[in-house]
């Protein structure tokens, strides 16, 4: 499986996705930090004059980082498995020696893989800039402890929950045969976690996540699972 | 003879459409299958099914003496193809996507790249990516990579696509020699008859998704495909001449002037002398032979876009 994995990178030139993230995380940082240090404060109440509702610094990192990786999860995900159905290659994959549950399996685990250590390594790497101008005086609390060991964990569950649920917009893309559908379902799906529902708001709300953990995998599975049967169109 | 591949009534339906119905093919080890067909015939669709990319409706196929299921695959590496179009990696280099291939196909030989880029003419393309190449490149380069594993039976979905005259001989001899000296068993389809007529041991003629004839190429010229056909205005007395004198039965008085004699007991010669002998008065004759372009166009019902 390694070996598949290893190979879809190579073919499907995984050196421009990294540049590619590079750049997503080096805007996101630059976007994240003049939100933190370069906010106007307004003199008479003291406070910052704009986006009144920012809470912390955690929340907003969250947030930013979890719409782009989701939306590049997508991406990535309609170029290694939609595209090579429209162009064919799936077809060329499947008349080797190999299960096609493997294949798929192969493909989907070569962009969760490395958008999990993207979104993973990007986050920390927005959270290690914020702390270190924490010298200079924030609009906004930082939220978060970077000498926590739990801090660390929860950077990676998230990274792999919200990579996960790119296998939603998948399975939907996989269905309509079409890589708009995947990019324009993985929009909506974060519109539905990041939404309110009146004073609720659904990213607070734990179970909303967990349901949609459990949604992507079963997504995910059923991706796979026919895939025997088919024929390659 | 040991039978590389058979089917037993194999069917294909997409929708209420029957692609494929009923066919019975039969592929001897070590032979040049040539599979013939107008187009939408089912050529495509069988040669799909045959790799497993798509999946019989009904019926069976046996591919090294093991019956096809849904989800096998170990098969696929005693096999090499190229159906429909050639794919690549655009982006990768000839020699990568061949490289590839092998990686994939778990085969490692050193040189072996090297050498299926050499044989299709395409050593000094290795570096270039697929994306710059031309429709005849593309084709070679798909041929490269069917053979490059040195599979056991070669499947070929209309390999001169694309071709010049100078390519398309280059393949056949290749053809020729991965069968003699490789064992090669090798099923090509084609709408270039004349090109399957010259390599291949056996046909199959695929008509509107049925094997409406599946027939050895020694056994086409024995059938009598040759014939001597002869003007004369005395048509009853030669027939007389032909079965009382030569023993022959198998003519056709076509009308009073036109006999034609399928006899293979008689050579032309023999038949001349003998209707000389008895003054039999001749205005005219020749010996014609059906290439299998007729012999097709007879089976198909005339209704074909095949040709030369």
């Amino acid at each position: 499986m390694w070996k598949l994995i290893r190979l879809e990178w190579k073919k499907n030139h995984t050196k421009k996705y990294i540049i590619n993230q590079a750049i997503v995380i080096a805007v996101l940082a630059l976007l994240l930090f003049a939100m933190c240090y370069y906010i106007p404060i307004d003199t008479e109440s003291g406070m910052p004059d704009s986006v009144p509702e920012i809470e912390n610094m955690a929340l907003q990192i969250d947030l930013l980082t979890n719409l782009s990786f989701l939306i590049f999860t997508s991406v990535m995900l309609s170029s290694f498995i939609i595209n090579a159905y429209k162009n064919k290659t799936q077809s060329l994959m499947f008349s080797y020696p190999i299960s096609r549950k493997k294949i798929i399996l192969s493909q989907m685990m070569a962009v969760w893989i490395f958008c999990v250590a993207a979104l993973s390594l990007g986050k920390l790497f927005i959270y290690l800039l914020l702390a270190l101008a924490s010298g200079v005086k924030a609009g906004f609390p930082l939220g978060y402890d970077m000498a926590s060991v739990s801090f660390y964990i929860q950077i990676i569950v998230k990274a792999i929950i919200t990579v996960t649920m790119g296998f939603i917009p998948l399975y939907i893309g996989k269905r309509m045969k079409s890589s708009k559908a995947v990019i324009i379902s993985s929009f909506l799906l974060f519109s539905v976690m990041n939404g309110n529902i009146g004073d609720l708001t659904l990213r607070q709300n734990m179970i909303l996540p967990v349901l949609l953990f459990g949604v992507s995998l079963i997504c995910g599975y059923l991706t796979v699972h026919n895939v025997e049967k088919e024929d390659v169109m | 003879m040991q039978t590389i591949l058979t089917t037993d009534h194999l069917n294909k339906q997409i929708g209420a459409e029957t692609i494929v119905s009923d066919l019975n093919m039969h592929i001897a080890k070590g032979e040049i299958y040539g599979f013939l067909g107008p187009n939408g015939a089912g050529k495509t669709t069988v040669m799909k099914m045959i790799t497993n990319q798509w999946k019989p409706t009904s019926g069976d196929i046996v591919l090294f003496g093991e019956r096809l299921l849904p989800d096998s695959y170990s098969f696929l590496k005693r096999m090499g193809s190229m159906i429909e179009f050639p794919v690549f990696y655009n982006e990768l280099t000839a020699e990568e996507n061949l490289e590839l291939h092998c990686e994939y196909m778990g085969y490692y030989s050193p040189d072996s790249v090297k050498k299926a880029l050499s044989l299709l003419s395409l050593s000094d393309t290795r570096g270039k990516k697929v994306k710059e190449f031309s429709l005849g490149m593309k084709q070679r380069l798909g041929i490269a990579r069917a053979v490059l594993t040195k599979p056991e039976f070669l499947v070929l979905d209309e390999p001169t696509n694309g071709l010049d005259p100078a390519g398309m001989k280059q393949l056949r001899d290749l053809f020729l020699m991965l069968c003699r000296e490789y064992g090669m068993t090798i099923l090509i389809s084609s709408h270039l008859i004349s090109e399957i007529e010259s390599i291949a041991n056996t046909i199959g003629i695929i008509h509107k998704g049925r094997l409406v004839r599946e027939i050895s190429m020694k056994e086409i010229s024995e059938k009598g495909l040759e014939y001597l056909e002869i003007k004369t205005p005395e048509t009853a007395k030669a027939a007389y001449i032909f079965t009382d004198r030569l023993n022959i039965s198998n003519f056709k008085v076509l009308n009073d002037n036109h006999i034609r004699v399928y006899a293979k007991q008689a050579t032309s010669q023999e038949i001349m002398k003998a209707l000389t002998e008895n003054q039999i008065e001749i205005q005219g004759f020749h010996t014609h032979s059906e290439s299998l372009e007729e012999y097709f166009l007879k089976v198909t019902g005339g209704e074909s876009e095949c040709g030369n």
